[in-house]
């Protein structure tokens, strides 16, 4: 079985119902979806057990849809080319998710310059100044 | 102007997260003035004595919202637009950017192409490490060697003059290909220039490796550690030099990688010099893909482009190392002609994070070389360096080659 697969099978008896969605490419790429709530333990799940490098966190505006969080993580050097990214969909009205950037150091400067550039809120970060904006720049909410 | 309106006038500060009753003494800024695009840094040194005890950063002094700018052009424009985030690795972020696109449209580029695409990318990374090698030589004092060094840069530029008719920007990639081909009557040229500098940079690395002069300024300074570097996901040659052996170009080959062999260089220590050692011994490893590559070339012919007609709705990640290490790129498309959402992720992002594990517990006389060794694209301009004194209210403003040279001789 390759990694890909036991990582998915992983994923799948840990996460169960909240395994929403399973998207794959021929370039051993795969984008899964799950619910925002479960995403500390699924991060946890990928940097600890199975050596994954959090090398990203990007975030698609969807207008009223919401945003998508994509959380990217790599796994090349241990399996070719393999690329696994978790997405999950947090409203317009709350764009707030919880912090992962204890778990993965990686991510604290990802989850900074989101709340910089695209106003998500990451609740629980260790340190959640500015990094592109001036720290004066006022807080604004999302229109 | 009484120090209110001055705050006022500057903006509120937020401290820095230090406590200033238990640590007396200086807080040295660096920055924030810095060519490259994402990462214009501002560096806030907590000095006690010589030693730094802690060390913050902030950037965004240069952003210039790329990423927004890409979403609001088209696919061929964006391609103009992704050359110009770097100066030093801006074939890197078009390599990266068509690759990526590529996967979107599941485009597939002929074999000659993949080749010069390859070749441009490795004489890329010879300059873009002799530059490096330079200004760390001359930050340490050897200011000989960083004239010997960029002769050598110099002969690359001549030879990416002659591909591209261009020094830097060589705007060689296109989406399905390349826009220019190599000249059949070219490749002998190359090849005299290469084993040329091949055999004086050889007998660099050996002078760099051996000189008791760098080896006491450069080793055990700046230790990385290995579990923190692995935490803070660093990339490239950071990564490396600390003995996590990744390189985008074995793990996820892109262009030619796949059917040219080269070694992965790495080291243990992951000190300055043991950086150093890295990017030089990688530099001869680039070297050999380019015979390599220019000796694929003479003998296959064919098409250097193909035709693209749509991008259907998709998404892809695409990553390429680049001089400094793991570049990603995500596009995802919608269709039309213009992307959707574009995310750059350059190399330093990740690697300028490291800078401030490597300061600490540090010689301040140390931190220019420090700073520099992860090559942060940084280095490249002096800017000014702002020494205050919490206390007295006491400024000095000096340029980093002065601080350097007023630290050429470390003190111990």
């Amino acid at each position: 079985m390759s990694i890909a697969d036991e990582i998915r099978e992983k994923l799948r008896e840990t996460l169960k119902d909240d395994y929403l969605d399973e998207k794959s490419d021929e370039y051993n790429r795969f984008y899964i979806r799950t619910h925002p709530n479960r995403i500390r333990e699924t991060v946890k799940l990928l940097v600890d057990e199975f050596d994954g490098r959090l090398i990203s966190i990007s975030a698609n505006d969807l207008g009223f849809e919401g945003f998508d969080l994509v959380y990217h993580f790599d796994f090349s050097h241990k399996e070719k080319s393999l690329h696994i990214a978790i997405k999950v969909r947090i409203p317009r009205s709350n764009p707030s998710i919880d912090s992962v950037a204890d778990i993965a150091w990686s991510a604290n400067w990802a989850e900074r310059e989101l709340m910089d550039l695209m106003g998500i809120k990451f609740v629980g970060h260790p340190d959640p100044r500015r990094l592109f904006l001036p720290y004066a720049w006022p807080s604004e909410e999302v229109a | 102007m009484d120090k209110k309106e001055k705050v006022k006038e500057k903006g509120e500060w937020t401290k820095l997260k230090l406590d200033n009753n238990t640590i007396t003494g200086y807080t040295v800024p660096i920055g924030p003035f810095h060519p490259a695009l994402l990462e214009g840094e501002f560096f806030k040194l907590k000095v006690d004595g010589e030693r730094v005890v802690d060390a913050d950063i902030k950037l965004g002094y240069n952003y210039r919202g790329i990423m927004k700018l890409a979403e609001s052009r088209s696919y061929w424009r964006d391609l103009y637009l992704v050359e110009r985030v770097c100066g030093i690795c801006s074939h890197a972020h078009t390599t990266c950017y068509t690759r990526t696109v590529e996967m979107l449209g599941k485009i597939e580029v002929p074999d000659r192409a993949r080749f010069i695409r390859t070749l441009v990318a490795e004489l890329e990374r010879i300059h873009s490490h002799l530059l490096w090698a330079g200004i760390g030589m001359e930050l340490i004092g050897f200011r000989t060697l960083f004239m010997y060094i960029w002769r050598e840069r110099e002969h690359v530029l001549d030879v990416l003059e002659m591909i591209s008719g261009n020094r830097q920007h060589y705007a060689m990639n296109t989406i399905g290909g390349v826009r220019r081909d190599v000249q059949k009557d070219m490749i002998p040229k190359i090849m005299k220039k290469i084993s040329e500098m091949k055999k004086s940079l050889m007998k660099l690395v050996e002078v760099v490796v051996r000189d008791p002069i760098i080896r006491n300024r450069t080793v055990n300074v700046g230790k990385l550690d290995k579990d923190i570097a692995r935490k803070i996901c660093v990339v490239g040659p950071v990564a490396r030099s600390v003995g996590i052996k990744i390189d985008v170009r074995k793990d996820d080959p892109y262009a030619a990688y796949e059917e040219v062999p080269f070694d992965i260089v790495t080291a243990e220590d992951g000190d300055v010099f043991s950086m150093v050692e890295v990017r030089l011994r990688e530099v001869i490893e680039s070297v050999k893909i380019c015979e390599y590559c220019l000796d694929v070339l003479t003998r296959i012919g064919g098409d250097i482009r193909t035709e693209i007609s749509e991008f259907p709705v998709n998404e892809a990640v695409g990553r390429v190392e680049a001089p400094r290490g793991e570049l990603m790129y995500y596009i995802v498309s919608n269709g039309t002609h213009i992307p959707e959402r574009v995310r750059i992720r350059t190399p330093s992002y990740m690697n300028d994070y490291a800078i401030l594990f490597m300061l600490k517990d540090q010689a301040l006389a140390d931190a220019p070389i420090i700073i520099a060794a992860v090559d942060p694209c940084m280095a490249c301009t002096d800017r000014m360096i702002h020494i205050e004194d919490a206390k007295s209210d006491k400024k000095e403003i000096i340029s980093v080659y002065e601080l350097s040279k007023r630290y050429r001789r470390k003190e111990k």
